[in-house]
């Protein structure tokens, strides 16, 4: 047998072997054909997805950063230590101590404001109050700070916090409980009179002096004065810079 | 249609004219690629990408020879590409020592499925010189352009497998009767 032979043999039998692609056959081949069209499209995709997971896990990381701050002041600042409040200690808990001090008070000495207290204190589900005290939250010391108009506080107050969203909504809404019974306090006028005659002598270590500090530093509000917020165990500083930062991190999870 | 009308419909980017296309040639391309590769999933692969190659590149098939062997070129090519990643191609060593028995007469009997088995049996090298040069009768200058070796090479490689094809056959000849 010659090598042509073979050669021969081989090419009459091979050289058109019956073949049959597979069914899916074509449809592959026009999948491979229009590549670049379909990678745009995942690659958008992946896009999307990873922008909704960072947005998801700031959010996630935002009220975890929140939360845990707040339920550690609570629980290292029971209402007896309040008054030692170093400038650290945020607001809010001591907002709580004072006001259920507050509420002690006028439970011993005055019935009347007592039924406004409680008339105010079983209204929190009415939304507009809640918005509105929402709204006042972030701004709240700068509304007793500049304290001369509590109307037009409150709409700068608005303008401000319009943009903050769904993360200080949530904040709001964990304080806002605190917040109903604040708002009770700038306008519960006739039990001023009353205790703000002794409210001079102020004495950092005692519950009833803070409790006067601040019917005093409400009546200022009121006659539209000078607010000490110093004098309320409020650091305003930390207050606002911590709303900036809110701000900042929504704007940056936006630009996003 | 006429090859002229395919061609221009092709370069249009019609798919229609692809899809006649491929339904004509897809069959014959996909033997080419079964000889070369022993996987049938890898053939059809490579079949594909034929194709696809085939469409991107028709406005460079100039009209002087035939349509077909230009495409079946394409799709050698894609194969070879493919076996030079996965197979050693001149790496095939001659492992055993081949002696011809010279009265040996091979019946033309055998059934190409029968004859595809003995080419899977050989090195991919010795496999792809012989695909090339037997059966789609490339010349050794050609072969050896395509694989980048020398044309001695691909000369030696050629008689090597025929040799081994050879000594299968008489064996296949003997367990037969």
């Amino acid at each position: 047998m010659n090598p042509e032979d073979i050669d021969k043999l081989f090419k009459e039998k091979l050289e058109r072997l019956p073949a049959a692609p597979s069914a899916d056959a074509w449809a592959r081949l026009q999948q491979k054909m229009e590549p670049p069209k379909k990678r745009e499209n995942t690659w958008l995709l992946y896009v999307a997805a990873s922008v909704s997971v960072l947005l998801i896990m700031g959010l996630l990381y935002f009220n975890k950063l929140v939360k845990p701050e707040t339920t550690l002041v609570a629980r290292n600042n029971p209402p007896e230590q309040v008054s030692t409040a170093s400038p650290e200690i945020i607001e809010q808990p001591a907002v709580i101590a004072q006001n259920n001090i507050l509420q002690d008070q006028v439970n011993e000495e005055d019935a009347a404001p007592m039924a406004a207290l409680a008339h105010d204190i079983d209204n929190p589900e009415s939304t507009v109050v809640a918005a509105t005290q929402k709204r006042l939250v972030p701004d709240k010391n700068k509304a007793k700070y500049y304290g001369s108009d509590n109307k037009a506080n409150e709409l700068v107050n608005l303008n401000q916090s319009s943009p903050i969203s769904e993360a200080v909504a949530t904040i709001a809404a964990e304080e806002s409980a605190v917040n109903i019974i604040e708002v009770i306090i700038k306008r519960d006028g006739s039990s001023e009179n009353e205790y703000g005659n002794s409210a001079e002598e102020l004495q950092p270590n005692s519950k009833k002096s803070l409790l006067k500090a601040i019917y005093k530093q409400a009546r200022n509000l009121k006659n539209g004065e000078r607010v000490e917020l110093a004098a309320l165990g409020v650091n305003t500083e930390k207050m606002n810079a911590e709303g900036k930062n809110i701000k900042e991190k929504i704007s940056k999870v936006i630009s996003l | 249609m006429s090859e002229p009308e395919l061609l221009k419909a092709l370069r249009k980017g019609e798919g229609k004219a692809q899809k006649y296309l491929y339904e004509h040639y897809a069959g014959i391309m996909l033997g080419i690629c079964i000889r070369y590769l022993k996987n049938e999933m890898d053939a059809e692969e490579i079949m594909l990408n034929g194709f696809v190659r085939i469409f991107q590149n028709i406005h460079q098939f100039e009209e002087k020879g035939s349509f077909e062997g230009w495409m079946k070129r394409i799709v050698i090519n894609e194969a070879l590409g493919f076996l030079r990643k996965k197979e050693p191609l001149h790496l095939a060593i001659e492992k055993e020592h081949i002696q011809l028995p010279n009265d040996a007469t091979v019946e033309s009997a055998l059934a190409a499925e029968d004859l595809l088995k003995l080419l899977y049996d050989l090195p991919a090298g010795y496999r792809t010189v012989f695909n090339l040069y037997a059966i789609e009768g490339y010349s050794h200058k050609e072969i050896a352009e395509m694989l980048d070796i020398t044309e001695g090479t691909s000369k030696s490689q050629l008689s090597k497998a025929r040799a081994m094809l050879q000594k299968r056959l008489v064996d296949n000849e003997t367990t037969v009767y």
